[in-house]
């Protein structure tokens, strides 16, 4: 496995991943003002979180996906990696490893973005909310594993790059509608980072519910996750 | 009995509407250089993936180093290295960078790598060099360097001559010839040429829509691939009574009578006895057979092997 791990490292384009990585925060850094009239750290918590998880955060988890996966859909390089004594389910696994790192990755620029935005406004350390912004980014984190894993099972099967982001994409952007609907936010796993980040009484201290928590959470995760496994380790590889 | 690298029991593949591979039992000796013949389609890849454990088998068995397959695919697949169709890369890196992929997979020393380059002949400046930049026959050179890595006993190539130009060919051509001499690796190669299987290989299959017509040394095929001297003739019967008495190996279908030795001194020779006979000569011509011609042959003498 950590094989398996390290060459998804050497394998990855580092230069494009870092600017997919970098390009929200820059946006952000570039779009906001000043909080520095009275508004506060909650007020660069929600412009700068988000923004960032209605939209940014489903979609990226979608394209570093697809990232992953292409190259081995170019050129051959399924046959190539699964001829090798490898077991399929660990290369599975090690593709999620990477998708979840580069996400987590992103997640640190974007909780150390909104600090600097903060700071740059004047606001001071002592009155930096670290419940509000720990609570909100590490349940996004959370939340967004279903959803990651999902992309990931499509990405893997789909050889088209495109086609999976473009699916994404036209799915993510109604995420914020759905995260309005109390009937139908919860099960929609494009709008699971936001529904997240909005500050609520939750369960283990996080935003989400114990019924959001488990049963779309963690059972979507593990739908997703094994189905996606399952699937890979079954099939034939022809490509 | 022979030692057997890789063997197959009734090994088929079925499709939704048809068999691709229908039942076939190779027996891949030790040491050999085992041609794997067939037109485009008939099913050598995907006997080759299912080796490989790429492709799932519909029924039968595959054995290799005498390990049941998939079964044992973990302990095994680290001694074969293959090139399955054309070759896998990543373009966007190094031809070092792809050869460490390999090489941190099978946890096999970095050194490794710039042994495997010396051998398919890669300078260290082309292994700088981005993949995606490769001409062809480079790429094919690479592919098999990164399945010689960690030295395997069995090396499977699929058409890997495919798409290169005469010098190409001939470079791949030597390289294989030299696995087994140099580094004793079996060797298990498919084509779909019956020249390239001739000039390399040991023994030979012949798979045709999914069935293995033939198997055996290249030397019995060669006979069924033999060019031949046809001579059209009025009488037949009287023909091959004055060739036999004047000690001319010849033989005789319904329409012409063949000549064994393709020699121009032969074919003088045969055609100097029949006109002393007066027997009329319409025609005399080589035919040198295609590899559909020998799967006409083979089918039609039901020899399924």
């Amino acid at each position: 496995m950590r094989a398996l791990l390290k060459t998804e490292y050497l394998k990855l384009r580092k230069g494009l991943s870092l600017a997919i990585v970098g390009a929200a925060p820059t946006l952000l850094l570039l779009a906001t003002g000043d909080y520095g009239g009275g508004e506060g750290w909650e007020a660069v918590y929600y412009d700068a979180a988000f923004s960032y998880a209605w939209l940014f955060l489903p979609i990226l988890s979608g394209v570093y996906a697809a990232l992953v996966c292409r190259a081995e859909h170019l050129d051959g390089g399924w046959k190539h990696l699964l001829a090798r004594p490898v077991r399929r389910w660990r290369v599975y696994a090690a593709k999620y490893v990477t998708v979840m790192s580069l996400v987590t990755l992103g997640h640190a620029v974007m909780f150390a973005t909104a600090l600097l935005i903060g700071l740059r406004s004047g606001l001071g350390w002592t009155s930096f909310p670290w419940g509000l912004f720990v609570r909100g980014y590490l349940g996004s984190l959370i939340a967004v594993m279903p959803l990651a894993a999902l992309q990931l099972a499509v990405s893997m099967r789909w050889k088209s790059f495109a086609g999976p982001l473009g699916l994404n994409v036209t799915l993510a952007l109604p995420s914020l509608l759905a995260a309005q609907s109390p009937k139908y936010g919860p099960w929609y796993p494009w709008a699971q980072p936001v529904l997240a980040m909005v500050p609520s009484e939750g369960y283990l201290g996080l935003n989400v519910s114990v019924t959001t928590l488990v049963v779309i959470i963690c059972g979507g995760f593990v739908l997703a996750f094994f189905g996606g496994m399952i699937a890979f380790s079954r099939g034939d590889i022809h490509a | 009995m022979r030692e057997y690298i890789v063997e197959t029991e009734a090994l088929a593949k079925h499709y939704k509407r048809a068999a691709a591979v229908d039942g076939i039992d190779l027996a891949v000796g030790r040491g050999e250089i085992y041609g794997f013949l067939g037109l485009n389609g008939a099913g050598k890849t995907t006997t080759i993936r299912m080796l490989m454990g790429l492709v799932r088998p519909t029924a039968g068995e595959i054995r290799i180093f005498g390990e049941p397959m998939p079964r044992r695919r973990m302990a095994v697949m680290g001694r074969v290295g293959s090139l399955v169709e054309s070759p896998s890369y990543y373009a966007h890196l190094s031809g070092y960078d792809n050869l460490r992929i390999v090489s941190t997979l099978l946890g096999v020393d970095e050194a490794e790598i710039r042994r495997v380059l010396g051998v398919v002949g890669l300078s260290p400046a082309d292994a700088e060099r981005k993949v995606g930049q490769y001409s062809l026959g480079m790429k094919q050179r690479l592919g098999i360097a990164s399945a010689l890595i960690g030295s395997p006993e069995l090396l499977v190539l699929d058409e890997p001559t495919n798409g290169l130009d005469p010098a190409g060919i001939q470079e791949i051509r030597e390289l294989v010839r030299r696995l087994p001499r140099e580094f004793g690796i079996t060797v298990l190669v498919s084509s779909h040429l019956l020249a390239e299987v001739d000039q390399i290989a040991t023994s030979v299959g012949v798979i045709h829509r999914g069935r293995l017509l033939f198997q055996g040394p290249i030397d019995d095929l060669r006979a069924h691939s033999a060019p031949r001297v046809r001579v059209e003739v009025d009488r037949r019967d009287d023909a091959m009574a004055a060739l036999r008495a004047a000690g001319i190996a010849a033989d005789t279908d319904s329409e012409a009578l063949t000549l064994s030795s393709v020699r121009r001194d032969d074919a003088a020779a045969a055609v100097r006895v029949l006109v002393s006979e007066r027997i009329a000569i319409y025609r005399v011509a080589e035919e040198r057979r295609t590899l559909e011609d020998i799967f006409l042959e083979l089918t039609a003498e039901g020899a399924v092997a």
